[in-house]
């Protein structure tokens, strides 16, 4: 890190001048002032500044603007998606619209055409608050704050495939409404606190959405650093309104926190180590018991079967032996290899009994090759033949068998054989089998027991001690038909014959019954039960259902956890150079805040006790900034409009005692979001229209008193769910893994790590939501209407315009398809008059009846579309017209 | 600056056929200067454009991104001492304080350069024998010598580069440029990045964001064949005739609306569907090149077999192309052009892949700088070739290399060019010490780079700002001088 001169002089200047920051109005406790009997507070305060600057606000907005507002506002989805839904709960809602859903379209105006009474307005509110769609709608503005994303950024982009988890329990608690303080302590510390559980856990997930560089040959510790300081600067962007960044540096003129107390608050988050711990999702562990029970009883089964087949076995047994007849002893000598290779990097292990048993890496080449070297033994004065064993054999308890090939169903081709003499001066003597036929030795089935061959030499070859036999074995058909499981061995003649028949078979068979030992019983008792087509049926069916077993449940979270041995040091990093290390500090917060009161006598603080003290009732921050951050989402903009800086150099809020009620209000109702929700609604600032009337009361453009509502551009998210909502092709499946709609090739190949598996079915029509989230390839028309790009805590989103918004909803192939939909769907409408159907387009997308010169200028667009003589495509052009208004992507 | 400024006006007779629609149009990506013009921003985001704080040398800027780290030293800055030392260690006083990726520093050795330097141009001054036709312009050109940053990722340093910090979450240059001084072109977007990848960018779509400004000044990524910009086609079902009445249809509704609503921002939204239509026929225009010579065609190298007869890999043509697309873009008034050519992270086999690198490039380039030359657009069009750092002097040795082939990653000192725009040719700044390890003299960092550039373009870098989460940001944080010495 360079000292710049500006970084001295701002240095220098931080040495005076921050006494004042401590009267600075967000320092200051907020105060609550009385409200009248009889008037709704939000108004009371609203209006008392409109009288005083002689503003006479606007009337109410017309029910159909006012229940579109509300649906956007609580749930992201235009209101017929949400009335409609079978998940709310409103009865009487319901009922009243039963008889009005043509079209699968369902318009609530109807029942409020006229006026809506405050009656009306609270059981609609009440029905949207209580919709699974309003959480959803709610958790897309908490990622923006905790900077939520499915990957790691940074070169590798590696994908975090449990950070839903985060986003599901925030939907959840969103949905049950738990209360801000404590949504907020089981983010901040839920991995300290034993008795949040499991929830505690993965809400701690807040922290792992910082961004992670894993790019090889980083500076780890500095990677780290940064991880720390974007974890301050999430919590205290979120639950401060603060940036504390610019205190990572240095001091600051203005402001009033100073560089070693942000090295404070550093110290309550520079011990997290990510942790990705089992935690099995909402049922997956009872239906993993379930179906364990399911198959253990199918086992139970299976093995009873087996061993009555076993039991049966003996008789054929007896039978079996005395057609054997007599036995010759085997001339076969072991060869026991002291290195076996293969070309395809298998890894190759040698077992005491000498057999060799390939474990095949996962590409399969063309062609692998196994060389083997062998001592020669003392007893093998002259080479014959060589025998392959090829050692499979069946399975035995609750192990499943193996195969001797790694073909299909166990088969294995062996193409070439070739052997060499390595002399005892290391030169190479080549050997000729008589056999050169390819493939040499092809095995097809069955092969999960003993098989052997033998592979005779033209002439027998003198070999001595001292020597090496090298043998190769080729399999030219591929590298998933080789040989798994094999032994070696030599005869002195050439005509020595290799039965299927182990040594260790036939030694036991040469044995007069009556003296065979337990063992030797027990080794010809499995070779029989291995030839035993029955028996081996049934053996095999239960290795099948062996395999079967179910796998444990493996969901993880992606969450932190404190370090508790070799804990990081504490210190100031002089100069943000993680490096240069200044004094050493405590765990703290700023001194122009309220004092932290640690549980522990020592007076030393923890992740838990900085929590808590978010939530004192001294903090004059938290609290504003939360209800700041929900009205800034029901009126476009904050009472205080810079929603990450309620320091020194942010903006002050335009109405100070209506912010302070309600942060005095959000504790008095037990931090309930959807409670104080519930009261901004039903007030009548926001229930005014927002259509600037042709003279105005002050200039139209400056609202800052709230003489009318505002009228704004909906979210990215939304932008796409209003698509599908009104294509009819909206699936509302809550939570659950993100998606992938389609993508292009050249918009995903930009990145280092590019795989974008599209989603199939209902998924590609989930809610914006739920799209994948990576880093390094963000979706291109979220990015187009302004969503957050993830790196750091987003409190406010920009709301710009730009072509490229007008070519993703004309071109873009999802926003196409549900153009195509609604055209289909209108297509099919049996009435076919266009003016009806235009006018349902109107309800259905705007959630209101066209006046005229619409009705004429759409119905006028139809009939140039028709032109072209398809009707289902002039339906499509059409409401791709209405699909593409302002209005539609507007909430008013 | 206004589309009617002064400063405006490279190609008069291209400009007509893209401005017919006169006084109804609007600005590219980067468009928030017209809306600005047209009171039509909204006045909660902070997107109007700064006036520049005095008279710009540079109008566009044509930035070739060599991704991974050119090697310099078999390139630009020839160390015969180096090649003199070749399998020697580096002096103790160095090697102490060395910080690598993936050298095992204690068995380093220095390894020299086999290529050859001559000197070139009026000036004299040494060009690799992989740059032919890269020495044919070096009159124009300011090569710097004394480059250095902090970062030894590709990542960081990559983002540090593009964006003056090595997080990600800043906006780029070609952002910042746009912001400042909004965009010429009333028919395409104000920054356009052309690609030419192997295995794609360490940051993706980070390395064209817009970070914390909106994302109206981020880069639009276009195709140089054929449809060269997401959803500019139509889908197949909508004839050309649909289209067009469908944009009037939507205008008209929302016409209506704005009289009803009383609001502006459907004003900004008709304008931006005309935008959008006109921009339907005015991109595919753009990587038309039926209209150019075949003189100019053969000159870049357009023609070429996109892959080396000896090589697996080569862009020949492609990379042509884009520097074709280029001028193209800038002629059409794009304010910021970013060529990504990936990869020159040569760990390993550095003088095959390097010689493949310059085949690639080297004609096109230079065909640029001549093309803009001829054409009198070089003086207001600043071109920067550069990578995000340079090479070691030291062979790499990463475990697991059988051979030494290669070079790590160096961010103590490495070599970029600049022409064009206000930038004093036919020179070279700075100079490193005799192996190329540290700089001896004129030391630049990346800040100091994107002051001068910003300088360039008639902005003061300490007052080009952007207010988020409560404080002042600029692309050169608290750094950055002014290189004077690049100036002409």
């Amino acid at each position: 890190m360079r000292l710049s001169p500006l970084c001295w002089s701002v240095l220098l200047l931080s040495l005076f001048g921050s006494g004042k920051a401590s009267d600075h109005w967000a320092f200051q406790p907020p105060v609550r002032a009385d409200v009248p009997e009889g008037k709704h507070p939000v108004d009371f305060f609203i209006d008392a500044r409109l009288s005083e600057a002689g503003i006479e606000p606007l009337p109410p907005a017309d029910a159909a603007t006012l229940l579109r507002r509300l649906s956007l506002d609580l749930t992201g989805l235009p209101p017929g998606a949400v009335i409609g839904d079978p998940s709310s709960v409103n009865g009487k809602l319901k009922t009243s619209n039963t008889d009005l859903t043509s079209l699968r379209s369902v318009h609530p105006l109807r029942v409020f055409r006229s006026l809506i009474t405050p009656d009306d307005w609270s059981q609609i509110v009440d029905q949207f608050l209580t919709s699974p769609h309003f959480a959803e709608r709610w958790t897309r503005h908490w990622l923006d704050l905790a900077r939520y994303a499915d990957s790691d950024g940074y070169l590798g982009d590696t994908e975090r495939n449990w950070a839903w988890r985060y986003r599901d329990w925030v939907i959840d608690a969103i949905d049950r409404d738990l209360p801000y303080d404590q949504f907020s302590i089981a983010q901040i510390a839920g991995d300290l606190l034993p008795e949040s559980g499991e929830g505690g856990r993965i809400a701690a997930g807040f922290h792992r959405n910082a961004l992670l560089n894993t790019e090889a040959g980083v500076d780890k510790e500095l990677a780290r650093t940064k991880q720390v300081i974007d974890r301050v600067n999430a919590v205290a962007t979120t639950w401060l309104g603060l940036t504390l960044a610019c205190a990572e540096c240095h001091n600051h003129k203005h402001d009033p926190l100073k560089q070693d107390e942000f090295y404070q608050v550093y110290a309550f988050f520079n011990n997290l180590d990510d942790e990705e711990p089992l935690i099995p999702l909402p049922g997956e562990l009872e239906r993993y018991q379930t179906s364990l029970a399911a198959w253990e009883k199918e086992t139970v089964l299976l093995e009873a079967d087996l061993a009555r087949e076993t039991e049966s076995l003996t008789k054929r047994q007896g039978k079996w032996e005395a057609g054997l007849g007599e036995l010759p002893a085997s001339p076969w000598i072991a060869l026991l290899p002291h290195n076996a290779e293969s070309g395809a990097g298998d890894t190759m292990t040698i077992e005491k009994d000498g057999s060799i048993l390939a474990k095949a890496k996962k590409s399969d080449p063309d062609t692998v090759t196994y060389t083997l070297e062998f001592p020669v033994p003392a007893s093998l004065a002259t080479l014959g033949s060589v025998r392959i064993e090829a050692l499979g054999s069946p399975g035995e308890g609750r192990e499943a068998g193996v195969t001797a090939g790694r073909g299909k169903e166990g088969s294995f081709v062996l193409s070439t054989l070739s052997a060499q003499v390595r002399g005892a001066d290391g030169k190479l003597r080549t050997l000729a089998f008589s056999d050169t036929k390819d493939p040499l030795w092809k095995v097809d089935s069955r092969t999960h027991r003993h098989k052997a061959r033998s592979f005779p030499l033209k002439e027998s070859a003198t070999v001595a001690k001292g020597e090496q036999v090298v043998l190769t074995m080729r399999h030219k058909a591929g590298g998933a038909t080789t040989l798994r499981r094999f032994r070696i061995s030599a005869a002195v003649e050439t005509d020595a014959v290799a039965t299927d028949l182990t040594d260790a078979v036939l030694a036991a068979l040469q044995i007069d019954p009556d003296k065979r030992t337990k063992e030797q019983h027990a080794v010809i008792a499995a070779h029989f039960r291995s030839l035993d087509d029955p028996w081996m049926a049934k053996r095999l069916e239960l290795d099948r259902h062996l395999a079967k077993i179910p796998s444990k449940p493996a969901s993880k979270i992606q969450t932190v956890k404190e370090r508790t041995a070799e804990r990081h040091k504490d210190y100031v990093h002089v100069r943000g150079d993680y490096m240069r290390r200044g004094e050493v500090v405590a765990a703290g917060v700023p001194e122009v805040l309220h004092p932290l009161k640690p549980r522990n006598a020592t007076g030393e603080a923890d992740r838990i006790d900085f929590a808590r003290w978010l939530f004192d009732e001294a903090n004059p921050l938290t609290a504003r900034v939360a209800v700041n951050q929900i009205w800034q989402h029901l009126f476009g903009t904050g009472l205080v409009a810079t929603p990450d800086d309620f320091g020194t150099e942010g903006a002050a809020p335009t109405h100070p005692e209506l912010l302070d009620w309600l942060a005095t209000e959000y504790r008095r109702l037990g931090w309930s979001r959807k409670a104080l929700i519930r009261l901004i609604v039903t007030s009548q600032a926001y229930q005014r229209s927002s259509v600037i009337p042709a003279d105005p009361p002050v200039d139209a453009t400056d609202n800052t008193l709230l003489w009318r509502q505002n009228r704004y551009r909906v979210e990215a998210e939304t932008v796409r769910d209003l698509h599908l909502a009104a294509s009819g092709l909206l699936s509302r499946k809550v939570g659950g893994k993100p998606v992938r709609p389609p993508l292009p090739g050249f918009v995903t190949e930009v990145g280092r790590s590019v795989a974008w598996p599209v989603s199939e079915g209902e998924d590609r029509y989930r809610r914006g939501l739920y799209i994948f989230l990576k880093r390094t390839i963000m979706y291109p028309s979220l990015i187009a209407f302004d969503a957050p790009g993830t790196e750091v805590a987003c409190s406010r989103r920009d709301r710009t315009q730009s072509p490229m918004q007008a070519l993703t909803l004309l071109n873009d192939p999802v926003f196409f398809e549900c153009a195509e939909a609604l055209g289909k769907t209108l297509t099919n409408q049996p009435s076919g008059d266009p003016d009806a159907l235009i006018d349902e387009l109107f309800r259905r997308c705007l959630g209101r009846d066209p006046e005229p010169a619409e009705r004429d200028a759409l119905r006028s667009a139809h009939a140039d579309f028709l032109a072209s003589g398809d009707p289902e495509r002039a339906w499509t052009a059409t409401a791709r017209v209405i699909l593409n208004l302002d209005e539609f992507i507007t909430r008013e | 600056m206004s589309p009617e400024s002064p400063l405006f006006s490279p190609h008069p007779r291209s400009r007509r056929e893209f401005f017919t629609s006169g006084a109804s149009g609007l600005g590219g990506l980067a468009l928030a200067s017209m809306l600005r013009d047209d009171g039509l921003l909204a006045a909660e985001s902070q997107t109007g454009f700064k006036a520049p704080h005095f008279a710009p040398k540079a109008k566009n800027c044509i930035y070739f991104f060599m991704e991974g780290g050119p090697s310099q030293m078999d390139l630009f800055d020839p160390k015969p001492k180096l090649n003199e030392l070749d399998g020697q260690p580096l002096p103790p006083s160095v090697l102490e304080k060395a910080q690598f990726a993936f050298i095992q520093k204690e068995e380093a050795r220095l390894m020299g350069s086999p290529r050859t330097f001559k000197k070139y141009g009026q000036c004299g001054m040494d060009l690799s024998d992989l740059l032919p036709h890269l020495s044919t312009c070096v009159d124009d050109i300011a090569f710097v010598r004394s480059m250095y940053c902090d970062q030894f990722n590709h990542l960081p340093g990559q983002l540090l580069m593009l964006t003056g910090s090595p997080l990600r979450g800043w906006p780029t240059l070609g952002s910042w440029l746009n912001y400042g001084l909004g965009s010429d072109s009333r028919d395409l977007p104000g920054y356009v990045v052309l690609t030419t990848l192997g295995r794609g960018l360490p940051g993706g779509a980070a390395s064209w964001s817009s970070g914390f400004l909106p994302s109206n000044y981020g880069g639009a990524l276009f195709r140089s064949q054929g449809s060269p910009v997401l959803n500019l086609d139509t889908p197949d079902r909508i004839s050309p005739d649909m289209q067009r009445r469908s944009i009037e249809a939507i205008n008209d509704l929302n016409r209506i609306r704005q009289q009803r609503t009383g609001h502006d921002e459907i004003t900004a939204r008709i304008r931006n569907y005309e935008l959008a239509f006109r921009m339907q026929s005015a991109a595919p225009e753009l990587i038309d090149l039926s209209g150019e010579s075949k003189a100019t065609l053969e000159a870049y190298g357009v023609d070429r077999s996109e892959r080396d007869s000896s090589d697996k890999t080569g862009f020949q043509s492609s990379f042509a192309r884009n520097c074709l697309l280029a001028r193209r873009l800038v002629e059409r008034g794009t304010r910021f052009v970013t060529l990504f050519l990936s990869t020159w992270d040569q760990h390993s086999n550095l003088d095959k892949e390097l010689a493949t690198n310059t085949r690639i490039s080297d004609q096109p380039v230079a065909a640029l700088l001549k093309d803009l030359k001829e054409r009198g657009l070089l003086d207001e069009t600043l071109v920067v070739w550069g990578g995000e750092f340079g090479r070691t002097p030291l062979g790499e040795n990463r475990p697991g290399f059988k051979t030494v082939t290669g070079r790590d990653h160096h961010p103590h000192s490495f070599s970029l060019w600049m022409a064009g725009g206000g930038i004093q040719g036919g020179q070279v700044i700075g100079k490193t010490d005799e192996v190329g390890w540290g700089v001896v003299e004129d030391p630049i960092h990346v800040h100091d780079l994107h002051a001068t550039i910003l300088h360039l373009f008639g902005f003061d870098h300490k007052h080009l700002t952007y207010r988020f989460q409560g404080r002042d940001f600029r692309i050169t944080d608290v750094h950055g001088e002014v290189v004077k010495k690049l100036l002409g």
